[in-house]
């Protein structure tokens, strides 16, 4: 195996006898899986077969940095938290959970990387508290007595107090303990692998953190061909910014100069908004402003630092939880909690009632739900869904469907989260059938693995300005969609489901780009670049930086096909694991009720109602152009094998899960 | 990089007596307040509990360094030349999101390593202490006690055409002396373990470009800056604030 790029090995930890053991990384297949979703997605299919339920031991709970991590590419410091993840509702008698993965940015995914690791898979559980620290090639699993029960940024002070300020630390909060469904594991102050509830499975390993310190670096092929790439796209305009904001030297970001975001991890330009502010405006101080609530348009302070330290997955909670029990107050269910009201917007009831919702009652509600206190607790540590079920049963189903894609059937427990339908990022009609695609196809959140590289890009880059002062044309986009996509109505405002294949081709892209960039690993807000502003002979755009920087880094040429087929291996690896799960195309076709409410375009109010028959001839495309079965969704072994997945065509023949 | 305890600046400091102590004396002698500021670590003589100030020049020696300076400014001025001014890198920190990119970009370009250790410029946060956020780079200081310190002859040398105090790699022998006598802490100037050799910003001066590190900052973040401000001035805070600012309390007695 290539030196470059990655470590060479990957640390196993059993806690059920506390026991460790290095992986050769080669055994992973890199050149096949690259890393983080990657290699998780590779690990799931081997080791977690669909009866391991999110909290029982065999369940593997994997942090996994990818090749890129610990350079100077865009963003790559995050890393990925992949198992079977706990948020997802029951999905069938036989399963208790859909293997998934998170995000995580920080300073957790480099040190990986520096302490000489190309990732960490934890089985086992437990029988007393432990943390697990981990220094340059040494591991000891430590009792973690006096440190159980308290909030993340505790459990980080104590550790880093113990072993040195510069010991990076992952942890989790009194929800992850209590094994709630919505858990999140936090790193930093501000970062948090928070979908997917895996900071519920890190406790009911008895887990409480991990510590890492490393002192290697990430060695690099060629560091001139990486720095050109690197600069190319860091002086990239992301996120077209104001001439008053360029004027000042702010390349980028539209938060720059009002909120000064800090950078959340090593790479990232503070692109997304989403960690702390440094010159927030008001009487806050820098620093105050968390990712707990993403940004502070949408939360409060000191309501975050809550969440963060409880390790409450934001999401669930915010878009979830709290919509549902307001809409519970206007039918007059639950009008108070402990004495506390329950405010009942006169208006529709969408998410971002969360922001009017008074503090106090959040702060409770956090603490009940990360302490199971109470009945009302205890069923929102599962999520929204169950409980909205346990405690009104059929009668949530309208508002249900209004949030979580799937409701009834195959409600996976994710809210809708800038799928641009509903209220959650505003694109319009009919940008967002491109989302709706993915949404259909997920088996969490698609939002930051595929759908933010669509809808942001055709949200903010048409007609903005390019860096000669020329307007990026809608002819110039649509050039970008047909050298993307192959087909220049993706990008189409005017084309909506004819032909099938427009906007399909688009959602397949990035479903395939959005693995491969989330095991890279990068910034999936900052790549990919697919439009660029600086002015080009040819299309806008620039699909190859992942290819050049991906060949510099491990010295492994690979042209943007050849990665692209990665990233498609990858998705069609997971889609597989879904497959044994029991997906199929009807699975796929519940997420119809929640796109079938009115739209909320970019004007506000929705006009453009969802043609359901159309748009399953839209999926019909997409699963052709996956090369998937049109009738059940599910790939074929023709498929597989061009993807040098044969062992995976043959264990779903054994299965019956292959489709004839 | 070197450890504090190895390098003994007692003994350095007496060790060189002649070279480093009269160079950076004199500088004091010409540029006034930003010299007593940037410090005269690593040349007061501990005796006993007392401290005391020789004088470079002759065999007088002080109780204050105001007293030493008012006696080299009257019984040796014009005697010496400043090195020329340098150019030297601002980094906004209004303006820096603590990417480091930079960090990787300076140790790609000289070390072929991605590496914060090999690096001449750092970005310092703390997780959980969100209003700790420092960006390290040498200051190019124009009395640069590190040059004065080296008591190798061409070791350190000042660059004809943008003025960095630079390390001629060659010529190192890896004592340190320049470590410790930067009144920052840390020092901008690190030590490669292997090699044995120091090693710091030279605003790569050899590279046709400019420096790698403003090529590369996504967010137009540092600047190359020709015109000098005291050291102080460039920090955008006071002189007394200056040794707290950048310093361990191990080094306190810069303040004396
Ligand atoms: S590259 Fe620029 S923004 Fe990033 S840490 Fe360095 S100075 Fe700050
Ligand atoms: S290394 Fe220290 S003493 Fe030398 S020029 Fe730089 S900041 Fe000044």
């Amino acid at each position: 195996m290539a030196n470059y790029g990655w470590n060479g090995k990957i640390l196993r930890v059993n806690l059920n006898t506390g026991t460790t053991s290095e992986e050769d990384t080669s055994n992973f297949e890199p050149e096949k899986f690259i890393g983080g979703r990657g290699f998780g997605a590779r690990v799931a299919w081997k080791e977690l077969p669909p009866d391991v339920g999110p909290f029982d031991p065999e369940n593997r709970l994997m942090f996994m940095p990818g090749p890129l991590t610990g350079t100077l590419a865009p963003g790559s410091g995050r890393c990925t938290v992949c198992g079977v993840a706990a948020q997802n509702s029951v999905i069938s008698d036989d399963a208790e959970g859909l293997y998934s993965w998170s995000g995580i940015g920080g300073s957790f995914g480099t040190e990986i990387k520096f302490a000489g690791y190309d990732g960490i898979i934890i089985q086992g559980k437990s029988s007393e508290p432990v943390y697990l620290y981990i220094e340059d090639g040494n591991v000891e699993v430590k009792s973690a007595e006096g440190m159980w029960g308290k909030g993340t940024y505790a459990a980080m002070k104590e550790i880093m107090k113990k072993h040195g300020k510069e010991t990076k630390v992952a942890a989790i909060g009194p929800a992850g303990e209590n094994e709630s469904s919505i858990a999140a594991i936090t790193n930093d102050s501000e970062s948090a692998a928070g979908q997917g509830g895996f900071g519920g499975v890190m406790g009911s390993k008895k887990l409480k953190a991990i510590a890492i310190k490393g002192s290697e670096e990430v060695k690099v092929d060629d560091h001139e061909a990486l720095l050109s790439t690197v600069k190319e796209i860091n002086h990239e305009v992301c996120w077209p910014v104001s001439t008053d904001d360029l004027e000042k030297g702010y390349t980028s970001s539209s938060y720059s100069v009002d909120s000064h975001s800090k950078a959340c991890t090593l790479g990232c330009q503070g692109f997304c908004g989403g960690t702390r502010s440094l010159n927030y405006p008001g009487d806050i101080q820098y620093g105050e402003v968390t990712t707990f609530s993403f940004c502070a348009s949408i939360g409060d302070y000191e309501v975050d630092h809550i969440g963060n330290q409880l390790g409450i997955n934001f999401w669930d909670f915010a878009y979830g939880i709290v919509p549902i029990l307001q809409y519970a107050s206007k039918q007059d269910w639950l009008n108070e909690v402990d004495g506390l009201e329950i405010p009942a917007p006169e208006e529709k009831i969408i998410n971002s009632n969360y922001a009017d919702t008074p503090k106090p009652l959040l702060v409770k509600l956090m603490r009940k739900l990360a302490y199971r206190e109470d009945e009302l607790g205890d069923l929102m540590a599962e999520g929204g869904v169950e409980m909205a079920r346990e405690l009104w049963e059929e009668e949530t189903d309208e508002i249900l469907s209004r949030i979580y894609p799937g409701v009834p059937d195959y409600p996976i427990g994710y809210t809708g989260h800038w799928d641009c339908h509903w209220k959650h990022g505003a694109v319009g009609w009919p940008h967002w059938l491109v989302s709706s695609l993915i949404w259909a196809t997920s088996n969490r959140d698609p939002a930051n693995d595929s759908v933010h590289h669509f809808t942001d890009n055709i949200a903010l880059y048409p007609e903005a300005e390019m860096m000669n002062g020329e307007k990026l044309s809608w002819d110039k986009v649509r050039e970008v969609s047909e050298r993307l996509y192959g087909y220049e109505g993706a990008m189409d405002y005017e084309v909506t489901y004819d032909p099938p294949e427009a906007k399909a081709s688009a959602a397949v892209w990035h479903r395939w780009r959005g693995a491969l960039v989330a095991s890279l690993l990068l910034c999936d807000w900052q790549m990919p670049r697919v439009f660029t502003l600086r002015p080009k002979d040819g299309p806008q755009t620039y699909p190859q930086a992942e290819a050049e920087m991906f060949s510099a880094v491990t010295g492994i040429n690979m042209s943007e096909e050849e990665l692209d087929k990665a990233g498609e291996r990858i998705w069609n690896l997971e889609r597989a694991i879904d497959v044994r799960y029991g997906r199929n195309r009807d699975w796929d076709e519940s997420i119809i009720p929640y796109f079938e409410h009115p739209s909320m375009d970019a004007e506000g109010e929705g006009k453009h109602a969802f043609d359901a028959e159309e748009w399953k001839k839209q999926l019909t495309a997409f699963y052709e152009l996956s090369g998937w079965d049109t009738e059940t969704g599910r790939p074929t072994r023709s498929k597989l094998e061009e993807l040098d997945l044969d062992d995976v065509a043959d264990q779903l023949e054994e299965k019956d899960l292959l489709p004839s | 990089m070197k450890n504090k305890e190895d390098s003994k600046p007692d003994e350095g400091c007496e060790k060189n007596s002649g070279v480093s102590r009269r160079s950076l004396l004199k500088v004091m002698a010409a540029s006034g307040v930003a010299a007593a500021v940037v410090g005269v670590s690593g040349c007061a003589e501990q005796e006993g509990t007392t401290t005391e100030f020789a004088c470079p020049y002759c065999d007088e020696s002080f109780e204050s360094e105001t007293e030493l300076k008012d006696h080299i400014n009257e019984e040796h001025s014009g005697e010496f030349e400043p090195p020329k001014a340098s150019e030297f890198l601002e980094v906004h920190p209004e303006k820096c999101v603590g990417c480091e990119v930079c960090v990787l970009a300076c140790s790609s370009y000289h070390e072929n390593a991605g590496s914060r250790e090999l690096s001449r410029i750092n970005v310092d946060v703390d997780p959980l202490e969100p209003e700790f956020f420092r960006q390290r780079v040498c200051w190019q200081c124009d009395s640069p006690e590190c040059y004065y310190a080296c008591p190798i002859e061409g070791a350190m040398y000042i660059d004809e055409e943008t003025g960095a105090r630079c390390i001629d790699s060659e010529k190192c022998t890896g004592c340190g002396d320049c470590v410790e006598a930067c009144p920052f802490n840390p020092s901008p100037i690190k030590m490669d373990v292997d090699e044995k050799v120091a090693f710091k910003c030279d605003l790569c001066k050899d590279r046709e470009d400019g420096p790698i590190c403003v090529e590369m900052c996504p967010r137009n973040a540092i600047e190359v800056k020709e015109e000098w401000e005291p050291v102080y001035e460039r920090m955008d805070i006071d002189a007394e604030e200056l040794t707290g600012y950048m310093q361990d309390p191990d080094r306190q007695e810069v303040e004396q």
